[in-house]
């Protein structure tokens, strides 16, 4: 039932000046789950939308289990996709909503009734099967849409957005609830998402997507690990990136203090440092490894539940951030310290150098 | 203002109550009044002074008002004219409205699906609704001449059917055909808004859900126009109802009264014939017909429609 989906250089324009997307590849295997993920207008809707068949690419092919579907009817490609508002047909009833797909592919009356049935039980829809649209909450709506289209037992699922109309308790519900759907299903699930979380949990592969270019695709641990380059690092996780030069073997803050010693022979005269907030501890727990240690002034403490998001300003008059055990920041100045395994370099570009 | 009354009412003592709803009552009808006022002297007030009028014999020469009761009624119910008036509206409304609102829905499809020149189209519908209908008439009667007029040298040659406004048979149709051609544009118009506030993601879901052009308007655009559809109907009936330019400059009602509409009738007997009292009864038997009618469609399928377009 799964099939795998390749977008090869995916273009699209709109009129001569909008480029949604600039030669994309991603690519999804059968039975997975890709998350596209990116800022608003960075192109993820767009791609999903021409993977529908609902846009078609300027340039550039889609294949969708090895076939070229570039071109292909919506109709023909046996995807179904969940919509960001439901799209819901308001005046049928829950039920007439998920069988619409059925009606239209011409199932008999005798086996569409015992398949809503079995949606319905699979999405906890039962009780709710002769009600309007109108009567359902949100979390609910979405359901039905979800059970619209894998009525139809589509090859490949496109989920646009599909919490973000939700309140954070109920998104939070749901997206467990879609994990565990995922795996029980085994389909083939492209998700666009602008939620980091979502993309991070749903996704077996994660694309993410600025400025309609792709900027990396690879595995959760992957992107979040190893982020290709500074937009992917700031975005998924808010990495602090901090400006410098470097001379004679070393990174320095641009008031020419060193930081680290760089052995990466890509090194640019200029660069950027990359630290994930949760990687700086308070300097006196440093347990020996190599590390860098930082001081800087406690502008603003949040606090997050379990930890406290410290907001701090160098000496150098770099801003970043840390996560740190709430009651460890007693003073305005604090010393932080970070292995340098844990840390990220970037060169003039923005490209990631592997140190 | 029975809202604010229940609102209020949660805990405050009874005096309190009663000036706060007091003084929100006053506000709304001063709000409310310079409206109401004009409502009432350019609505009401005619309404009921034809009421007046029909109770009344007025001669015009001079001389005071005569208290002469329902005998107007009687007189004007009871005639020929008055019926075959009500037959030729009736059956004018029957040849309009339908294809008025048929004809206007597959034009404002045809127009919303074309990619380029969707304005100009709408407008070039629109067109006759902005004319005067009064100055089209006119033309229209020139277009209906016999044997040199366009009608006849054209459709005339080619299906036999000439000289429409002096056959009696032919003379209604003929200003049903004028009468369709004037509200078109306004079907048009409200079709085309409609259509553009079907939500683009209902098509999408339909087209991935498997459904073609046909099946996309009868389960998506069809139900969404419900409310639309109500007041086209509505609206266009009532204005069939009324018709009166086109009857007035095309035929005069004729030939042998083949055309005369209730709004003719009401002119011919109120203002030719100077019969007030009768004119005004047929004013009042309009304002019946025209409510009665509404109130039909709104019962028979007014409702199920509005509610299918409700979300």
């Amino acid at each position: 039932m799964a099939e795998g989906i390749d977008c090869v250089d995916v273009t699209k324009t709109f009129g001569p000046t909008d480029q949604a997307l600039r030669q994309v590849t991603v690519s999804c295997q059968a039975g997975e789950t890709l998350t596209l993920v990116g800022p608003s207008g960075c192109g993820k809707t767009t791609l999903l939308r021409c993977i529908a068949g609902l846009d078609h690419p300027t340039g550039g092919t889609i294949r969708i289990n090895g076939r070229d579907m570039t071109h292909a009817d919506p109709q023909r490609r046996s995807t179904a996709m969940v919509f960001q508002n439901y799209a819901l047909y308001p005046a049928k009833t829950v039920a007439a909503n998920i069988e619409f797909p059925l009606v239209m592919g011409k199932v008999p009356r005798s086996e569409r009734a015992g398949r809503v049935a079995g949606i319905a039980r699979l999405l906890r829809l039962t009780s709710h099967l002769e009600k309007k649209p109108a009567q359902l909450s949100g979390g609910q709506k979405q359901r039905v849409g979800i059970g619209r289209a894998l009525i139809r037992q589509p090859s490949v699922l496109l989920m646009d957005e599909p919490l973000s109309n939700l309140d954070a308790a109920l998104r939070v519900d749901m997206r467990t609830e879609l994990h565990e759907l995922f795996q029980k299903l085994g389909a083939t699930v492209v998700y666009v998402t602008h939620d980091q979380t979502e993309a991070l949990t749903l996704g077996d592969q994660v694309a993410v997507l600025n400025e309609g270019q792709l900027q990396q695709q690879a595995t959760p641990r992957e992107v979040y690990a190893r982020p290709a380059n500074r937009f992917t690092a700031s975005f998924l996780g808010a990495m602090n990136l901090l400006d410098g030069t470097v001379q004679d073997g070393y990174f320095r803050t641009p008031d020419g203090s060193p930081i680290v010693e760089l052995r990466a022979p890509k090194a640019a005269a200029t660069a950027c440092i990359g630290i994930r907030p949760e990687d700086l501890r308070t300097a006196d727990t440093s347990a020996g490894r190599p590390h860098i240690t930082l001081t800087g002034r406690v502008r603003l403490l949040e606090l997050l539940g379990s930890e406290e998001l410290a907001h701090i300003t160098l000496a150098s008059d770099h801003k970043l951030k840390a996560r740190l055990p709430v009651g460890t920041v007693i003073a305005d100045t604090v010393r932080l310290c970070v292995d340098v395994e844990r840390l990220h370099l970037f060169d003039a570009e923005g490209i990631r150098i592997d140190t | 203002m029975t809202l604010s009354l229940h609102q209020s009412a949660g805990g405050a003592p009874a005096g309190a109550l009663h000036t706060a709803s007091f003084r929100k009552r006053v506000g709304a009808y001063v709000l409310c009044g310079p409206f109401l006022l004009f409502l009432g002297v350019f609505s009401v007030l005619p309404a009921a002074s034809a009421l007046v009028l029909a109770l009344f014999n007025w001669p015009l020469a001079g001389g005071g008002a005569r208290f002469t009761g329902l005998d107007s009624f009687r007189q004007v119910l009871d005639s020929e004219e008055l019926r075959q008036a009500l037959i030729n509206t009736l059956l004018y409304s029957l040849f309009t409205v339908p294809a008025v609102t048929v004809l206007g829905l597959l034009i404002a499809l045809t127009i919303h699906s074309v990619r380029r020149g969707k304005v100009f189209w709408r407008t070039v519908y629109f067109l006759p609704f902005a004319s005067t209908l009064a100055a089209m008439s006119i033309v229209w009667k020139w277009m209906f001449y016999p044997e040199r007029g366009l009608i006849d040298s054209t459709v005339g040659q080619l299906f036999g059917v000439t000289n429409w406004l002096s056959d009696s048979s032919l003379a209604l149709p003929a200003v049903a055909l004028v009468g369709v051609w004037h509200q078109l544009g306004y079907a048009v118009v409200l079709f085309l808004s409609g259509l553009a506030n079907v939500p683009t993601a209902h098509l999408e879901a339909a087209r991935l859900d498997g459904a073609n052009a046909w099946h996309r308007f009868w389960h998506v655009q069809w139900p969404a126009l419900g409310p639309t559809t109500v007041f086209a109907v509505v609206i266009s009936t009532i204005s069939a109802l009324r018709v009166y330019d086109t009857v007035a400059l095309m035929t005069e009602g004729g030939p042998i009264g083949s055309t005369t509409t209730l709004s003719y009738e009401l002119y011919r007997r109120g203002v030719f014939y100077q019969d007030i009292s009768g004119g005004a009864v047929i004013s009042i038997v309009l304002l019946v017909t025209v409510m009665l009618v509404t109130l039909v469609q709104m019962r028979s399928f007014g409702r199920r429609l509005s509610k299918a377009g409700a979300r």
